[in-house]
């Protein structure tokens, strides 16, 4: 009696999924089963309430990333948080990047040589939500009881699957190149030829790297793209490297180059 | 206006706008000189009615080290330094050395972050504040000359008037309060520093927190 009800519960309140911080959280993975040594994908899919923002890797201005402390069985190790393409948000005058509405995180979770029964894996998310007027903290954790010895895909291995796709990816053929005077950083990009970049995206995944609040303005030139953007108040004296996400209109495929001095 | 002014004339010009705008400023409770807040040069001066009716004026603290730092107590960055008690006990141990610690809301009417001084004066109350005045910046205006941009910012003025710090108040950019034992907390080493009579070693960090809702 008491189990069914316990179950019934569970059934109700899934205890993967948490609200709090003006969202919910849940950790999702493509297996429901998972081999000795497999490596699968995951994701941590958060659902900002209507109004609110959450933030990317590099939160910008104000605000705060997405972070999970993993409590692992022994053995398991998960990669690092995925993030996709953010969107930019301007709140009083500080700009800032992030998501609204759903976003999944993916990453990689990867189970140990030896293995047996079930394994839970869990882990403390922590984030920050905030709108025009306020922000709120939220940390949840979430977990997942995962089965080992043969491999079964589960009913969210899609959805990851298409979460996984939509990252940046880097385009070997697409070159970022930087040259700074002083407070102005000259970005030229080359090898973009089919891409529109005029009216693309830009994100600056490094921190303190550029002028948050500029918006990357590009010109074609005979062998690319430039823009001319102003060092991040934070940089220090020059900058060592960049990396960049790039969302081309009306494209599928966010790009990631990145350079190094 | 002043368009058809030759060039032997700007000068006359500019000295007579110059003169209109502080005419200007001075008829508002809250006034500032235009610069902007750079470390190693004069801090951006300021008057103000604290939220007791007292005039805080940042050119009569000469003399005084002064603490500068920017509040919204619901904001959770700002929740973190004051739930664990380490804004006040910062508070205390520095006015105690003779520090003037001025804490600032310029969160806006429209925002909701606003606070009028009565309300102002009871939340931090409540909160064990040890600042020596309560600042509501309502317009934003020491908000804007200082650029401030999170809650909390922090900024430290030297006895000469200069801007020896700004930033951050420690290296961890997070809302949890286990946290800030092992940060570095660059507030309390610009304060040492300056109170040394050294130079302070991190002048400049990025600030973290939430926006201030100007």
């Amino acid at each position: 009696m008491h189990k069914w009800f316990l179950f019934v519960c569970l059934m109700i309140h899934p205890l993967q999924s948490e609200e709090n911080g003006r969202a919910s959280v849940e950790l999702i993975i493509s297996h429901t089963s998972i081999e000795a040594g497999q490596s699968i994908p995951a994701a941590i899919r958060m659902v900002y309430e209507k109004g609110w923002h959450g933030y990317w890797i590099n939160p910008g201005e104000s605000g705060m990333r997405t972070e999970v402390e993993w409590q692992l069985p022994a053995g398991w190790t998960a990669g690092p948080l995925q993030f996709p393409a953010p969107k930019r948000f301007v709140t009083g005058e500080l700009a800032s990047y992030g998501y609204e509405g759903e976003v999944l995180i993916p990453f990689v979770l990867k189970a140990p040589a030896a293995i047996e029964g079930s394994q839970a894996i869990k882990g403390a998310v922590s984030w920050l939500s905030c709108n025009e007027k306020s922000c709120v903290s939220g940390e949840a954790t979430v977990q997942v009881e995962l089965a080992t010895g043969k491999a079964v895909s589960g009913p969210q291995a899609a959805t990851i699957t298409a979460a996984m796709a939509k990252l940046p990816i880097v385009d070997k053929a697409l070159q970022l190149q930087v040259t700074q005077a002083g407070d102005v950083v000259t970005l030229t990009l080359t090898g973009a030829a089919p891409l529109d970049l005029q009216e693309a995206e830009f994100f600056p995944v490094t921190e303190q790297a550029l002028e948050p609040r500029e918006v990357l303005v590009w010109k074609k030139t005979a062998a690319g793209y430039e823009a001319r953007a102003k060092k991040n108040e934070y940089a220090g004296k020059e900058l060592t490297q960049l990396s960049l996400v790039i969302v081309p209109k009306d494209s599928q495929h966010a790009l990631l180059v990145e350079w190094k001095k | 206006m002043f368009g058809t002014f030759t060039n032997s004339n700007q000068k006359i010009t500019m000295i007579t706008a110059k003169n209109m705008f502080a005419a200007m400023v001075s008829a508002i409770s809250i006034s500032i000189t235009a610069h902007a807040a750079e470390v190693g040069k004069a801090a951006p001066e300021f008057s103000a009615k604290d939220a007791k009716g007292a005039e805080v004026s940042l050119a009569a603290l000469k003399g005084k080290v002064v603490v500068l730092e920017w509040v919204n107590h619901g904001c959770p960055f700002v929740v973190k330094h004051y739930g664990s008690n380490n804004m006040q006990k910062l508070q205390e141990t520095y006015t105690g050395k003779g520090v003037v610690w001025i804490t600032i809301n310029s969160g806006s009417k429209a925002s909701g972050s606003y606070t009028d001084d009565e309300k102002f004066l009871k939340i931090s109350a409540e909160k064990g504040s040890k600042s020596s005045h309560l600042v509501a910046d309502e317009n934003g205006t020491i908000g804007k000359a200082y650029s401030a941009k999170t809650t909390p910012h922090m900024f430290v003025i030297n006895k000469e008037g200069v801007l020896v710090y700004n930033g951050a108040i420690d290296s961890k950019k997070t809302t949890k309060a286990e946290d800030i034992e092992g940060a570095e907390n660059y507030v309390a080493k610009a304060l040492d520093a300056v109170l040394e009579g050294k130079p302070v070693a991190t002048p400049m960090t990025e600030p973290y927190g939430c926006g201030v809702k100007y």
